[in-house]
């Protein structure tokens, strides 16, 4: 059995809605283009703040990369160009720091740089 | 009526739109704004206000596009959160004078709006009956009779569970029903 007093009640609402929906505002032209004006300006705010090759790159490092990927000229993702420079630096850095040592090592058993030399382009030195 | 798919095409157009893609800025809009609107304005009883707090919902919701998490929270419903937070801070300065700790908390559904657009008798004294409920009573009657929003729909934007929502709908509708059917005195005084 229904509720009269709810059926009432709803009918009242129904009623009421009715009336809120003809007097709703509409969205006027020019909302609508202020709003789309909005969107224009914070897609070129959001452009100028990437890097424009270094994008896509999300992680921690990577924002890291992406700042030097920004830095870098050509085509190539930034990320990636600024990964191998900067392996090439950590292995030369690497290489040049044995090289040293390795130096070090012939100069104390040698004792001689001339002799050493001597013996490097004779192909009899210590490496 | 908003349904799972038309939920997530907001996040897809949203991705769209924080990939560069202009065209979804104008489909958000279209389906966005409209609800904004009306929200605001029926909060503020203003239109100019409610036009201002839209511009400033959208502009929120464009910066905030490139970090949105799809998944995380539906569009619709961090923009119904945003659009009340923008016109509860517009009601509170609206009177500068008084000491904010001596100000109410300030009604979220204008009762000016729903007064005015009452044309009958009846209506008005439904209206202010209405303008008169607790707040989330207020808001899960106006979301489901004016907005046409289903329970589940309502639980996600007042972030409670769909039997709050029946709730507050049970208890709103008690009280309705009792200033509106009950009591001739309690109408005539409304």
């Amino acid at each position: 059995m229904s509720d009269p007093m709810k059926t009432d009640l709803d009918a009242m609402l129904d009623s009421l809605a009715r009336d809120e929906r003809a007097a709703r505002p509409v969205v006027s032209a020019r909302l609508s283009a202020s709003v789309l004006a909005l969107a224009a300006d914070a897609a070129e705010e959001r452009r100028q703040s990437v890097p424009a090759v270094g994008r896509g790159v999300d992680s921690a490092p990577g924002g890291m990369l992406r700042v030097l990927g920004g830095l870098m000229p050509g085509a190539w993702p930034g990320g990636a160009v600024a990964a191998m420079v900067l392996g090439l630096m950590l292995g030369m850095g690497v290489g040049y720091g044995y090289g040293e040592r390795a130096m070090a090592l012939t100069l104390l058993t040698i004792g001689d740089p001339v002799a050493m030399a001597d013996g490097l382009f004779e192909g009899e030195g210590p490496f | 009526m908003l349904d799972r798919n038309a939920q997530d095409e907001d996040a897809v157009l949203l991705a769209r739109f924080a990939d560069g893609d202009q065209a979804a800025a104008r489909l958000l809009s279209d389906r966005l704004l409209p609800a904004i609107l009306r929200q605001a304005w029926r909060v503020l009883g203003d239109q100019a206000e409610a036009e201002d707090v839209a511009q400033e919902v959208m502009m929120k919701l464009w910066r905030q596009a490139s970090s949105w998490r799809p998944g995380e929270a539906k569009v619709t419903t961090w923009l119904y959160r945003v659009t009340q937070n923008l016109c509860i801070d517009r009601i509170r300065r609206r009177r500068p004078m008084a000491d904010i700790d001596d100000v109410a908390e300030p009604a979220d559904s204008a009762p000016s709006v729903l007064e005015w657009m009452a044309t009958t008798e009846r209506n008005r004294a439904l209206a202010a009956a209405i303008a008169n409920l607790p707040d989330r009573q207020r808001n899960a009657i106006v979301m489901r009779h004016f907005e046409a929003l289903s329970n589940p729909e309502i639980a996600e934007r007042l972030e409670c569970s769909v039997e709050a929502v029946e709730s507050l709908l049970a208890r709103a509708r008690r009280q309705l029903a009792k200033i509106m059917v009950g009591d001739g005195k309690e109408i005539d005084n409304v």
